[in-house]
């Protein structure tokens, strides 16, 4: 790039991790315009660079981690960046971003995005500094939990300001397929095994120490009132709940309208929530701020236990999903206990998501007497026996014993153990398991987590205020027209605000967003120009995955996942009738061919993607005879 | 006439900017044969600008559960209420 863009350094750093090389490449101001940064970028490259064939786990894969046009701004919650690779779970592409400081710092040290290729002959950590990345000797890091690593990045670099490193824990460091790159104490980039590619390149983290490059921005002054604006939008957005009581918010809510999960899907009734929700947890322990760039949202906070079993236990508040997980789906009502397996999770690198659902199914497993005493290593796995979860969680990250199976992840588990333990199991039969929601009471989640390019929630359709668009708001969310049709609207906005990157929680307000935007790249995109960016990754990633052999049968419930609740507030919701007509209607909406969910030419060429059509035709003649490793026995719900 | 206790919860409220009427949980007098839909309007009809907004959102961002289950928006104009039925009115949260 000859001329340096408003909102961008203009520099990939690319680190050959088989070789040592490092070195700096321009940043294509055509990939700028078209994917602006962040997933977008990431796609763009993981894309162009790992052809079908090349595996997770091998060393052709490519890690990509991305700041973006917002990054290091003024505006919050822009220290987020894009981690794009191809995952284990699904072994399909995957996008997932971490909050904190990261994403800032690496464009203060003068790069958008790094890109990560080949595999370490020993183990190493990058370490970028303000114009200098160097490749250095992790062995002294191995077996330390994320926690522990940032603290020995810190004191090996002799580091005395502002250190920002993602990296993994020991289920990284062994491919536990639901590994996770965490960093800044509990950001973390959860999905798709991330961490075990990293494990896989035998990088253990990627630290960078805040320069002192500024990034240019086309109209300061106006940035910081948008931002301003933008920020307090955030804070008074849905009546101030996440300033007042993090993601953690929704805990009580979600019991009262059938969404928690409860001990694995057996039930979705949990009287004890009140005792347990956000709103208690900070009523009773202690907590102080714990921010990130650029935010005063601060919807997340450290904390100590002050009563219960686990007084005194500090570790970083449980954010919702985590409430979830060691709260309602494994049959447990300490909070406390809640904190601490939060915790361990987090230092292990674990996602807690999966980890939350194996335990769960373990536990349901052990109950029926599926799973015995003695195939658990000993291990009494009762509901609620948090002190047995910990020492599974633990023997998974190191792949110990019944571990071993265990960080297969719920559906290669199940499938191992067979006879019934497959139909007890919540997953996409993809291959990743879902959020630490009821979505059976949630239909537009669960089909949003069923198609999703990105691995995780994708169109948002609920999350993201369709109102706010323009759009007409969700009236009945067990309405089967409603739900695909509102999801397949709102495709594009949370994808083009991973291609910023920021926060998801910050953007409540579109016009201050691209307000902000505007102000920082002069370029003035408007909200439909937003769907479009956001719509190309979202094609452009389904279509790295068809050629990675998407089987689009698979972009479905499992049996228990999408089970009719039988009791609670969404008794008798059944969505199993309904969801193949869904995922048609919803691939239609999408200008993708309601059979087989391929992107249409007309489609690809709209979005500026005609490179694609090409590729996409060939992979559907290479897709008819390919072995994926995903296949599942059973068929799907609603299939 | 049946008497329906009525919870508009908290979370109602802060999503509604409206200021919870005493502790959220009141017992509502319906007439025999009362809809559940027919209650709201005629709540809205007597109580003013409160049970108005509620009106307005009911089939928009607020869920009603009938007796701890969830009532479709087509269900409403006939679910009739009885002696001893809780109604509860909660966000369609979202996030977490």
């Amino acid at each position: 790039m000859s001329t340096r863009l408003f909102g961008y350094m203009g520099r990939i750093l690319r680190v050959d991790l088989g070789t040592g090389d490092i070195r700096e490449e321009s940043l294509e101001a055509e990939v700028a315009e078209k994917y602006l940064g962040g997933t977008g970028l990431g796609v763009e490259y993981l894309y162009r660079e790992v052809p079908p064939g090349v595996e997770w786990d091998d060393p052709e894969n490519r890690i990509i981690m991305a700041s973006g046009p917002m990054g290091g701004t003024p505006v919050a919650g822009s220290g987020t960046f894009s981690l794009v690779t191809k995952g284990p779970m699904t072994n399909l592409g995957v996008s997932t971003q971490a909050n904190g400081f990261w994403g800032a710092f690496l464009k203060f040290a003068g790069s958008d995005a790094v890109v990560i290729q080949g595999r370490s002959p020993c183990w190493v950590y990058l370490h970028i500094g303000d114009g200098k990345a160097e490749l250095r000797d992790a062995t002294p890091l191995l077996g330390k939990d994320t926690w522990e690593m940032e603290e020995a990045i810190r004191q090996d670099l002799g580091a005395t300001g502002r250190l920002s490193a993602f990296g993994i824990g020991p289920a990284g460091e062994n491919r536990v397929r639901y590994a996770v790159v965490a960093g800044d104490q509990g950001h973390i980039c959860s999905k798709n095994g991330c961490g075990a590619v990293m494990g896989a390149k035998r990088l253990k983290a990627v630290a960078v120490t805040r320069g002192q490059q500024a990034v240019a921005v086309h109209d300061r002054a106006r940035l910081a009132e948008k931002a301003r604006g933008l920020l307090q939008e955030a804070i008074r957005a849905k009546g101030g709940r996440l300033y007042k009581w993090g993601t953690g918010g929704v805990f009580s809510p979600y019991a009262l309208s059938g969404i928690l999960p409860v001990r694995n899907y057996t039930t979705s009734v949990f009287p004890e929530h009140a005792s347990m929700d956000a709103e208690y947890m900070r009523g009773r322990f202690e907590h102080r701020n714990k921010p990130c760039w650029a935010c005063g949202l601060v919807h997340t906070k450290y904390m100590k236990v002050t009563e219960g079993p686990y007084t005194g236990y500090r570790g970083e508040e449980p954010e919702y999903e985590c409430m979830a997980a060691w709260g309602p789906v494994i049959g447990n009502t300490d909070p406390g206990a809640v904190l601490m397996l939060t915790d361990v999770t987090d230092r292990l690198g674990l996602d807690v998501n999966e980890a939350g659902w194996i335990i769960a199914w373990v536990m349901e497993c052990y109950e029926k007497g599926i799973l015995t005493r003695k195939d658990l290593d000993g291990l009494d796995m009762h509901w609620g026996n948090v002190e047995a979860a910990r020492t599974l969680l633990e023997k998974i990250s190191r792949r110990e014993g019944i571990g071993d199976l265990l960080a297969e992840g719920v559906k290669r588990a199940a499938e191992r153990v067979g006879g019934e333990a497959p139909a007890l199991g919540v997953y996409v039969l993809k291959g990743a398991t879902p959020r630490g929601h009821d979505h059976r009471a949630s239909w537009t989640e669960l089909l949003d987590t069923c198609v999703s390019a990105t691995g995780t929630l994708q169109s948002a359709a609920r999350v993201a205020s369709p109102d706010v668009f323009g759009h007409p708001p969700l009236t009945n969310p067990f309405s089967p027209w409603e739900v695909a049709a509102g999801n397949a609207k709102m495709e594009g906005w949370f994808v083009f605000i991973d291609c910023l990157p920021l926060c998801r929680f910050i953007p409540t307000n579109p016009s201050l967003t691209l307000d902000c935007l505007d102000a920082v790249t002069g370029r003035g995109l408007t909200v439909a120009d937003a769907f479009t960016v956001g719509r190309r990754v979202i094609n452009q990633l389904r279509v790295f995955n068809f050629r990675h052999g998407l089987d689009p049968a698979l972009e479905a419930p499992s049996p228990r996942y999408g089970s009719t609740p039988t009791d609670g507030p969404a008794k008798g919701k059944a969505i199993a009738p309904y969801f193949s007509w869904m995922k048609s209607f919803y691939f239609e909406l999408m200008g993708w061919d309601p059979a087989t969910g391929k992107p249409l030419p007309h489609t690809l060429e709209s979005l500026g993607l005609e490179k694609l059509i090409p590729d996409l035709a060939m992979s559907c003649e290479a897709s008819r005879g390919a072995t994926l490793g995903q296949r599942v026995s059973g068929a799907a719900v609603g299939g | 006439m049946p008497l329906v206790k009525v919870k508009l919860t908290r979370w109602v409220c802060q999503n509604l900017n409206l200021t919870p009427t005493g502790s959220g949980e009141m017992c509502v007098s319906v007439p025999d044969g009362e809809s559940l839909l027919g209650m709201v309007e005629r709540l809205a009809a007597e109580g003013g600008g409160f049970w108005t907004t509620v009106l307005g959102e009911i089939g928009a961002s607020i869920l009603v559960v009938l007796n701890g289950s969830l009532v479709d928006p087509h269900e409403r104009p006939q679910a009739l209420l009885k002696d001893g039925d809780e109604v509860l009115f909660l966000p369609m949260f979202d996030g977490g």
